[in-house]
């Protein structure tokens, strides 16, 4: 038996705007500080996504100053259907929506993945650890990768060796609240799980999702 | 965060002691008998129509039309079935019958007598609806009404033991049997969920009833076909937590608009708090805070204050070590249904007194007589008579710089510019002068941060500085002085008719008013002038007419005019002993 857990892969991503909005505040966007895991994990699935993979992120890395930017956008409040003409230019369904996002972005994101249940005889996680090294060496990409909202997109690249990358350390440790995780699809419905996020030395430490899961159902039943 | 931060902030200040109860104002005091008649309407307002708030049964939220009503506590439309235009009038009956429905029902449950009084009162309303209307000239339905019973004279009916408790019961059920658990993303516990959202009051551009800050209002905010607030759970006591400290730091307090806050311009609100109580943020309130009666050229006690604290170093705004303390502000503004959160800074109140520190340093200019400027004027002093205002963005943008110790936006030195050219019209030109170039040299002090090739600018009058657009500032102040001198006050003096170009376009214009100066310098004689005329000579000699540019950058203007105003004031000075009885201007 060949092993299920990938080694770890560094990724670097930057680019001009970013928001990871909040659940609460979507509708007017204001971002989180720091990139969420389901973001870092957008990207990684945008180099290399099978359903024989699951991804899991370790750590995200602050490597630009965390700085704000606002502005205010028409958008539109329809949704879609099949109905609909989309991109109609009309009065009722334009709405005029605020955003506060985050300016020059930096992170490197570190993950690895596992071999999930849809993995056949022959996907085996070398194959897939070559993969994505020469996908995210030659750039390529199954959609393009983005921070946070699809508008926003990112540049992404193979990190810089771990001794050159300087994440900010302006204060030595910053509790950022229960942060979104991820979806959990697996049962009925989409739950939205979270986890008590802390950004320490320009770090933010991402549990694995067993742990995320044990402290959810241990705040439903204490 | 910024929930999690306000629900910390209403923890803190105690605004939610009893989360069954909110302190609301209540107009009137209905008295009833024991067998429900009607005794008396009494208001509760003062001499001066204050109108004091009572601790209530919290009022149910009710979203467009629907009706829910109050426990024992509630506007005249549920409690009378009456106020109001006649298209509203259509649903009093049926507000009117869930009012008394509670009313029964709780009679009913606790057998306590001003509870039965009360609901024998609303079973006989119908012949005592007249008296009643009779008391009061114009009923809008808005009128919140509370009852009292003859039998308690010290307690008013909702504050009675007995009806407090089914108050509790009946929240407590309705909390557990409404609306799914889910994982709080602020607590991370498990908790019932909002559904709807605390409407945020007081705010520009949103509704006059409030808006929510948070809501999914129409269909494309939703996700996974979640409903309304279930797309972000918050439980609700955190939602009821945020919200009244929300509308606490909104509401007014009598001197000022904002009790925690300060309006930036016309559509926008910037609200403060750190999560220990701090002083730092009275003086920044202090210093944003327009004055209560608009006296230009006098600056506001509050500023002084500020100023008085900034420049205390061991009292006011040393940054300690044990700072660490976070620094929150929130800037707000409407979009109809919606709040918007426009701004979200967080910072330790250490950075917070650091900046204060560095801002006074950088507005600081000689020639102020220590009159602190209080942001909310500077702003002001930057507007173009006859429009909309500064735009918020701009005004959000300076708080921003401030706070955080940013380089300030060059559009406030484009907007000071372009009011410098505009001649004064207003009450304080001298105060006026002093505040445009105070903000000019602030931010060209900020710019030289980023870029170090853009020249020095200095507190006091530097004769010797290399810049060629600082001497012409200077050079102009002394022609205009020297026209004055000769000519006493005119119409037109060249300040009116030139400044503007000659700051834009010195090469083209100055020539011609150094031509001009001529005249008035034999008009004035030797004597009177002989001063002026050095100066002049020292300026020139340095930068003879050939190295003038015909143009000038944003950067070199505002040099112009801190140079015009340094020359300016230094001319006062020497001169007033002289001459006591010139005016400013």
């Amino acid at each position: 038996m060949s092993a299920q857990v990938s080694r770890v892969f560094r990724l670097r991503a930057r680019g001009p705007v970013a928001c990871f909005s909040r659940p609460e505040m979507k509708v007017e966007r204001v971002s989180y500080e720091v990139m969420t895991p389901s973001a870092a994990r957008g990207l990684l699935e945008s180099v290399l996504w099978k359903p024989a993979i699951r991804w899991q992120v370790h750590e995200v890395a602050v490597l630009a100053p965390i700085q704000w930017v606002s502005f205010r956008r028409n958008e539109v409040k329809q949704r879609m259907s099949p109905g609909t003409v989309f991109f109609a230019d009309h009065p009722d369904r334009r709405t005029q929506r605020n955003t506060v996002a985050l300016k020059n972005v930096d992170y490197v994101v570190s993950a690895s993945f596992r071999r999930t249940e849809h993995a056949g005889p022959d996907d085996n996680v070398r194959k897939f650890e070559e993969m994505f090294e020469r996908r995210l060496e030659r750039g390529q990409t199954f959609q393009a990768p983005y921070l946070g909202c699809r508008e926003f997109a990112a540049a992404v690249e193979p990190a810089p060796p771990p001794e050159e990358v300087k994440p900010i350390t302006t204060e030595p440790e910053r509790r950022l609240g229960w942060m979104f995780y991820d979806f959990d699809y697996r049962n009925d419905g989409v739950v939205p799980l979270f986890f008590d996020a802390t950004l320490s030395g320009g770090r933010l430490r991402v549990p694995p999702l067993e742990d995320v899961l044990r402290e959810q159902k241990r705040g439903g039943n204490p | 965060m910024i929930i999690g931060a306000l629900y910390e902030y209403a923890l803190r200040e105690g605004l939610l002691e009893d989360p069954d109860v909110e302190p609301l104002a209540v107009d009137f005091f209905l008295e009833v008998a024991d067998d429900g008649r009607f005794l008396a309407l009494v208001p509760t307002s003062d001499e001066e129509g204050r109108v004091p708030r009572r601790a209530v049964p919290r009022k149910p939220q009710r979203s467009g039309t629907a009706i829910v009503a109050g426990f024992f506590v509630d506007n005249a439309k549920y409690v009378l079935g009456h106020g109001g235009d006649e298209a509203k009038a259509r649903l009093h009956p049926e507000r009117n019958a869930a009012f008394r429905a509670l009313v029964d029902a709780t009679a009913k449950e606790t057998q306590d007598p001003a509870a039965r009084a009360v609901a024998a009162f609303l079973g006989r309303l119908d012949s005592e609806l007249p008296r009643i209307l009779n008391q009061r000239a114009e009923w809008t339905g808005e009128e919140r009404l509370a009852f009292r019973w003859s039998g308690d004279d010290a307690l008013l009916v909702h504050e009675r033991l007995a009806l407090r408790d089914a108050w509790r019961r009946r929240r407590s059920a309705k909390q557990e049997d409404e609306g799914p658990l889910m994982q709080c993303l602020v607590t991370g516990r498990w908790e019932p969920v909002a559904r709807l959202h605390p409407l945020i009051k007081r705010l520009p551009n949103a509704q006059p009833q409030g808006s929510p800050l948070v809501s999914f209002n129409e269909d494309a905010f939703c996700s996974h076909g979640l409903d309304q607030g279930y797309n972000a759970p918050v439980s609700r006591s955190v939602a009821e937590g945020y919200g009244t400290a929300l509308n606490y730091m909104l509401s007014s307090d009598g001197e000022r608009r904002h009790r925690r806050g300060v309006a930036l311009g016309k559509d926008a609100v910037a609200v403060f708090w750190t999560r220990e109580a701090e002083q730092a943020v009275d003086v920044l309130l202090a210093l944003l805070d327009a004055p209560a009666t608009q006296q230009e050229g006098s600056s506001p006690p509050g500023v002084r204050q500020a100023l008085h604290f900034a420049e205390a170093p061991l009292r006011g705004l040393e940054p300690a070590v044990f700072d660490y303390k976070p620094f929150y502000a929130l800037v707000l503004g409407g979009n109809t249904a919606r709040v918007v959160v426009r701004e979200w800074f967080e910072s330790s109140v250490r950075d917070l007194k650091q900046s204060l520190r560095e801002w006074f340093d950088d507005l600081r200019l000689d020639g102020g007589k220590g009159r602190p400027l209080s942001l909310w004027g500077l702003l002001r002093s930057v507007e173009l008579r006859g429009r909309d205002g500064t735009p918020p963005e701009l005004a959000s943008r300076l708080l921003a710089a401030v706070m955080m110790n940013r380089p300030l936006p060059r559009e406030l030195l484009a907007a000071a510019l372009r009011r410098l050219r505009v001649p004064d019209k207003d009450d304080a030109p001298g105060f006026q002068l002093y505040a445009r170039c105070a903000l000019i040299k602030a931010t060209l002090l900020r710019l030289r941060r980023l870029s170090p090739q853009l020249p020095e600018v200095s507190v006091a009058l530097d004769p010797n500085s290399p810049e060629v657009s600082y001497q012409l500032g200077r050079l102009f102040a002394v022609l205009e002085r020297l026209q004055f001198v000769a000519l006493g006050d005119v119409d037109a003096s060249i300040k009116e008719r030139y400044f503007g170009a000659a700051m834009a376009n010195p090469g083209i214009v100055m020539p011609r008013l150094v031509r001009l100066s001529t005249h008035h310098l034999a008009k004035a004689g030797r004597e009177r002038a002989g001063r002026l005329d050095r100066v002049i000579g020292q300026i020139m000699s340095q930068f003879p007419a050939e190295v003038w540019p015909n143009t000038l950058t944003l950067e070199s203007q505002g040099l112009f005019a801190v140079g015009y105003y340094h020359q300016r004031e230094d001319l006062f000075k020497k001169a007033a002993p002289a001459e006591p009885a010139t005016a400013e201007s």
